[in-house]
């Protein structure tokens, strides 16, 4: 496991398929990844600036890839190269499932990623906690697919891959 | 059928029983979009949500300005209303059996002619038409079963279109027709349909309950339509074919999709 900086080339984006499978697909953007919360402002008057404080959180991640409708492949490995599923066969079956699953968003650290490097989503979602993908739009050749949170398990940053 | 990515030129709209594609320039964003709903509890560790509603759409359909008699944009589409469109995305070449298609009945809510150097057409629309008969499904997305090309006889073809998931599907689903030529004259007729099998043996094809156009004009002008299987629990078998019955008609020229139901 390597450490310090990295580039955009070395990062993953896998979800589940519609029965469960992580499958990996190309992605051209992501958007941030992480928690935002909301700013709730508790200034008052007397106070000498504003002030705030944090709400609840936010996990909404978005990615826009090519579209691609090639055959479902198996995820690759901890330290593999990156093995891709057509975007297309996987979002098209799993968008509007009420069935949450699992999201992972991997950052090689200047090679493929491995367990150990930074990785942030739901790895091992359950029946009642996971992601859900609320969106999938194809304009030319390009898709866009959004995914937000649902249930107790929190996305988290982390250093596994998802199973 | 090719697999993998493509390109926008590959794409082909078919609106109405009338090929746009010589015509189109653009079509999209092809959306489908739930709504958000707000699940979050103060108790939760962070923001969650369900699915509502889906939004089901084409878009904006942008093509050249064209008052060709009978066919041109400015001819078939100067109106708004319902119209029966499929969108075809080739895989980096013509359409072929088995490419993603995108389509159903969708509300027209304008048209606006733009002057940009040439004269082009600018064509939005809402999204599922509240009087279509599919509109119980939430997906628009299917496969290709027929590209836009004459049948003049029935379909003995053993080969057919595998479903997404390489088994059945217990969700019914709708067909997709566009019929753009047929040799015979005005009011010749034939009949469109879709069956399904449990392999890819031409003995073993049956007719998909529900799914046929029954005897229809395929000579008077470029026809259309949608038509859902029986029940929306109606079982659609792994293997799909395109079927046609001629009457009076001694080839049609269509398109055929079929979308399959989701839970």
């Amino acid at each position: 496991m390597a450490t310090g900086r990295t580039v955009t080339r070395w990062t993953r984006f896998a979800v589940d398929d519609s029965g469960g499978t992580p499958r990996e697909i190309p992605v051209t953007t992501i958007s941030p990844v992480g928690f935002t919360s909301d700013e709730v402002e508790v200034t008052a008057y007397q106070d000498a600036v504003k002030n705030y404080l944090a709400g609840h959180p936010d996990a909404p991640i978005e990615v826009t890839g090519p579209f691609d409708n090639s055959a479902a492949v198996a995820l690759a490995a901890s330290g593999a190269a990156p093995t891709l599923s057509g975007s297309h066969t996987v979002l098209s079956a799993i968008y509007g499932l009420g069935t949450p699953l699992g999201l992972w968003v991997g950052f090689g650290i200047r090679g493929y990623w491995t367990t150990g490097d930074p990785a942030f989503g739901v790895v091992s979602p359950s029946a009642s906690s996971g992601y859900l993908c609320t969106a999938y739009t194809v304009d030319g050749e390009m898709y866009t697919a959004r995914f937000v949170p649902y249930g107790a398990t929190v996305p988290a940053w982390g250093t596994e891959i998802l199973s | 059928m090719a697999t993998g990515r493509t390109v926008a030129r590959w794409t082909r709209v078919y609106v109405d029983g009338y090929d746009m594609s010589g015509m189109a320039r653009s079509i999209g964003p092809l959306e489908s979009v739930y709504e958000e709903i707000d699940m979050t509890t103060l108790g939760d560790s962070v923001k969650n949500y369900l699915p509502g509603h889906p939004s089901l759409n084409i878009g904006v359909f942008n093509a050249v300005f064209d008052n060709t008699a009978d066919v041109g944009t400015h001819t078939v589409l100067q109106t708004t209303g319902n119209r029966t469109v499929l969108v075809v995305k080739g895989i980096r070449a013509e359409p072929a059996i088995g490419d993603p298609c995108f389509g159903g009945e969708f509300l027209q809510s304008a048209y606006a002619a733009l002057s940009e150097d040439g004269v082009f057409v600018n064509i939005p629309f809402a999204g599922w038409a509240a009087d279509a008969n599919h509109k119980q499904y939430p997906v628009a997305w299917g496969q290709l079963l027929h590209t836009n090309t004459l049948a003049d006889d029935v379909n003995a073809d053993d080969a057919g279109v595998q479903s997404p998931t390489a088994a059945a599907t217990t969700h019914g689903g709708f067909m997709i027709y566009h019929v753009t030529a047929a040799t015979g004259g005005a009011g010749v007729t034939a009949t469109i349909k879709v069956q399904h099998s449990v392999d890819e043996d031409d003995a073993h094809y049956a007719d998909l309950g529900g799914c046929t156009t029954g005897v229809i004009d395929v000579g008077t002008a470029p026809v259309a339509g949608v038509i859902p299987t029986t029940l929306n629990t109606t079982t659609v078998n792994e293997f799909l074919r395109w079927q046609i019955v001629l009457g009076t008609a001694t080839d049609v020229t269509f398109v055929l999709a079929f979308v399959r139901g989701i839970a």
